[in-house]
């Protein structure tokens, strides 16, 4: 699969897509964006994938923390990624106006309050202990494959984690004490 | 906060994600042609200027223009004819188009349809059509709508005499059992809804007389009585016509195109037609548009280009 990514060869993209697309928009998701970004964010993470794919090294197992590298890179800075897609994401087809069902609609709420508290003390962290904290835990990368992601040694991602655990574990005994500081604000981690 | 375990967050639904990955493909294998588009595009600004100058309701069309994709939702196949005898029992109960002769059927209605061919199928823009059909006699109409033209993007205002027409009455001058109506419009095959399977023809054909014409009341409840006897026709529920107008659709499928008939989900009323991909094919992923309308206005007018009040 790589021998054939970095040949450009665009089948083995469309399988690419297939295997890791879900789970990239998961992190997306869980990254905060809303859905209509959480898609653009899909789209912009696979056409810079394609972009820089001469740059994949050729040995290694799963893509997936290659493409949760990059998706990562684009939450960072979308406007940048953007830019650079600007006329592919002109061509995006439109999504559809019509609002959903009622019932998806109930389901969907229920999901983004249990996002929003989840998110919530994801807020309180830095942003590179939250960036290691999504890769290892919710996309669940090794600490290998998350360091490849972000292209930070291991012993950094291992530090980071640790450093995002503790302080989750001392925002979750805040809350349990009534003591809820922390809201999530629209936009947040656009 | 339980940290193994992830929040569940809503899955990228499936048309959404053939969507985003046909577009992805599309994009990649998409020879580098910006140079030549530029020169294509450089003399469509004067065109739009003229149509907008002149009031045209048109909205700018460039090649690039985003597939429109809606989600494709299961058809019900039993309750199709069940829906379809309750809205001709209550349409027999509505009041009928004035009496008296003489004068024309007047249509207002708006609308886009794709144009086929040479990769994903695009929307042309939305706009309004008007349409003259006299009532009684064959002889002449009149079709106001503006005029598409590919190569020069752009859009002309038309006004165009139609010749011959046949009269509105013909049209709707049908048979009230549904057995009759429908052995009819399989015997008239060759003639309505061509290349069509049988069932297709049919369907297509009703649907013709139900977009543009002034039916009576009775001949409605037939056509949706025939309707029903239809092999294959389903039930789609939360659809809406190019007026954004939300109702529920009668559809059919062949060939991977699905076409609905959307009415009121209240009154029956019939609000437009919308007819799009539910597979994935050369013309795009499953759930591009190839066509969406909405009838506006349906009224008698006396005179060829007399427009009633709205």
């Amino acid at each position: 699969m790589r021998a054939r990514i970095r040949a450009g060869d665009s089948d083995a993209l469309g399988e690419l897509f297939d295997q890791h697309a879900d789970a990239v928009h998961r992190h997306a998701l869980w990254s905060g964006s809303d859905p209509a970004h959480a898609e653009d964010v899909v789209s912009l993470t696979f056409l810079e994938a394609w972009r820089i794919r001469e740059s994949l090294r050729s040995d290694g197992d799963s893509l997936r923390p290659w493409l949760l590298g990059i998706a990562t890179n684009v939450l960072r800075n979308r406007r940048r990624a953007a830019r650079r897609h600007r006329e592919a994401l002109r061509r995006l087809p439109v999504r559809d106006t019509v609002p959903d069902f009622a019932d998806a609609v109930v389901d969907r709420m229920h999901d983004a309050a249990q996002v929003a508290a989840a998110l919530a003390g994801l807020r309180a962290l830095r942003r590179a202990d939250r960036e290691v904290f999504l890769l290892c835990v919710w996309s669940q990368l090794d600490y290998a494959a998350a360091a490849e992601a972000l292209g930070v040694p291991v012993g950094t991602v291992r530090s980071r984690l640790s450093r995002a655990r503790t302080r989750l574990r001392a925002l979750a005994q805040q809350e349990l004490a009534g003591n809820r500081m922390i809201t999530v604000e629209q936009g947040e981690y656009r | 906060m339980r940290e193994h375990i992830a929040p569940p967050v809503p899955a990228l639904p499936a048309m959404r994600r053939q969507a985003l990955r046909h577009h992805l493909l599309t994009e990649v294998r998409r020879p580098s042609r910006r140079q030549r588009r530029m020169r294509v595009l450089a003399p469509v600004a004067g065109v739009l200027t003229v149509a907008v100058a002149a009031g045209m309701i048109a909205q700018p069309w460039s090649p690039d223009s985003a597939p429109l994709i809606v989600p494709v939702e299961q058809g019900e196949r039993v309750g199709a004819s069940l829906l379809l005898n309750r809205m001709a029992a209550v349409a027999t109960d509505k009041a009928g188009p004035p009496s008296g002769e003489g004068g024309y059927v007047y249509i207002r209605s708006r609308g886009a349809f794709a144009e086929l061919g040479d990769g994903p199928a695009r929307l042309r823009p939305v706009h309004e059509r008007e349409i003259w059909i006299p009532r009684d006699e064959r002889g002449d109409g009149l079709l106001q709508q503006p005029f598409f033209h590919a190569p020069i993007v752009g859009v002309i205002p038309q006004r165009e005499t139609l010749t011959d027409v046949t009269p509105n009455a013909a049209l709707v001058d049908l048979p009230e059992d549904p057995d009759a109506l429908l052995a009819k419009l399989y015997r008239e095959r060759q003639q309505r809804g061509r290349g069509n399977s049988r069932d297709g023809a049919a369907f297509t054909a009703i649907g013709d007389i139900l977009r543009e014409s002034l039916v009576p009341p009775d001949t409605s409840a037939a056509l949706y009585r025939a309707a029903a006897k239809i092999p294959g026709v389903e039930v789609v529920r939360g659809v809406a016509d190019a007026a954004g107008r939300r109702g529920i659709a009668v559809a059919h499928t062949e060939r991977s195109r699905r076409d609905e008939w959307i009415f009121d989900e209240q009154t029956f009323d019939y609000l437009g037609e919308r007819s799009y991909l539910v597979a994935d094919t050369v013309d795009g992923p499953a759930g591009t548009v190839l066509g969406t309308t909405a009838v506006l206005q349906r009224a008698v007018v006396s005179e060829l280009g007399q427009r009633p009040e709205r």
